[in-house]
């Protein structure tokens, strides 16, 4: 079974989330809150709070996200329309001075860019070597 | 017991009578989805906790630990707001059973017992996350207020799968 670890920041102070995918429609989802060593009990104490108000599965913030990533799986279980449509805000992507794209923060740019990528590394005249 | 019951046991047996009542009115408040009035079961300098650990480390976290006001955020989320995970909303059945009251200092009372939470979401069977029955058991420990009318100080909750991934759990516990 892989594990995947990212340290992210977040807004309630940096997380470190572990991510066991156990079956191709589930994942265990691990979200470990940190301490700053150094800083006050009382900050610390705060922070932590702020992570359990939106981390977990009572809180007010991920579940609803969860929700949406099983609704989304729902819909990939669909027949009746096999392709899954990924243009949310194709009209409106941009291409930065660094040659980056760039969408609205809602939009699909980032899930456009996996797909854009591998057609890319699977097309390329030689291997590409990691 | 032999004989005639003490005064003891029949103070003790009317405390357990009422304790009984408090968490049956409980239940029955959080199951017919009355969140305010559930709310209103509560002291204002109350404490709402599902724990992971036990309580002595603060820097522990917790499933759920909240005030009073965040029991209002709460019930605010899920009655005035459209909380995705509760869209369709659950419903449960709170089963409460083995009530033990024991008297704390200053005249309040600990109140221990089981609830077996039997939860589902309503829903198409093809819908992933619904139509999928739970039945979610905890040890929970509340500090109550007696008087003409009972209030909840202090709700814990201790799941039994605590430690482990718990899908959905935005109902009110």
């Amino acid at each position: 079974m892989t594990s995947i670890v990212d340290l992210a920041p977040s807004c309630r102070g940096e997380i470190i989330g572990v991510i066991r995918p156990v079956a191709v429609d589930k994942t265990y989802v691990d979200v470990h809150p940190t301490r700053l060593v150094g800083a006050t009990d009382e900050l610390n104490e705060a922070r932590l709070r702020e992570h359990q108000r939106f981390f977990g599965p009572a809180s007010f913030g991920q579940p609803d996200d969860i929700e949406i990533f099983v609704c989304a799986q729902t819909g990939a279980n669909a027949s009746a329309m096999p392709w899954m449509e990924l243009s949310r805000g194709m009209a409106r992507e941009q291409v930065n001075e660094l040659g980056e794209r760039v969408g609205h923060s809602t939009d699909e740019a980032p899930q456009r860019s996996i797909y854009r990528q591998w057609r890319q590394l699977m097309t390329a005249e030689q291997a590409v070597r990691a | 017991m032999t004989g005639a019951p003490s005064e003891h046991d029949v103070a003790g047996l009317v405390r357990l009578a009422l304790a009984q009542e408090l968490l049956h009115r409980e239940a029955r408040l959080l199951d017919d989805g009355l969140l305010d009035q559930w709310l209103e079961l509560f002291t204002d300098d109350a404490r709402y906790r599902l724990p992971i650990t036990g309580l002595g480390d603060p820097g522990e976290p917790s499933i759920i630990d909240e005030t009073r006001a965040g029991m209002e955020e709460r019930v605010f989320r899920l009655t005035k707001t459209l909380a995705h995970a509760q869209n369709p909303p659950s419903r449960t059945q709170h089963d409460v059973t083995n009530i033990e009251v024991q008297e704390l200092a200053d005249g309040l009372l600990e109140v221990l017992c089981h609830q077996t939470v039997h939860e589902v979401r309503r829903g198409d069977v093809f819908h992933v996350g619904l139509a999928e029955p739970r039945a979610l058991a905890a040890r929970c420990r509340y500090v109550v207020v007696p008087g003409p009318a009972w209030r909840i100080r202090e709700k814990t909750c201790w799941l039994l799968n605590r430690d482990n991934p718990i899908y959905n759990l935005t109902f009110v516990f």
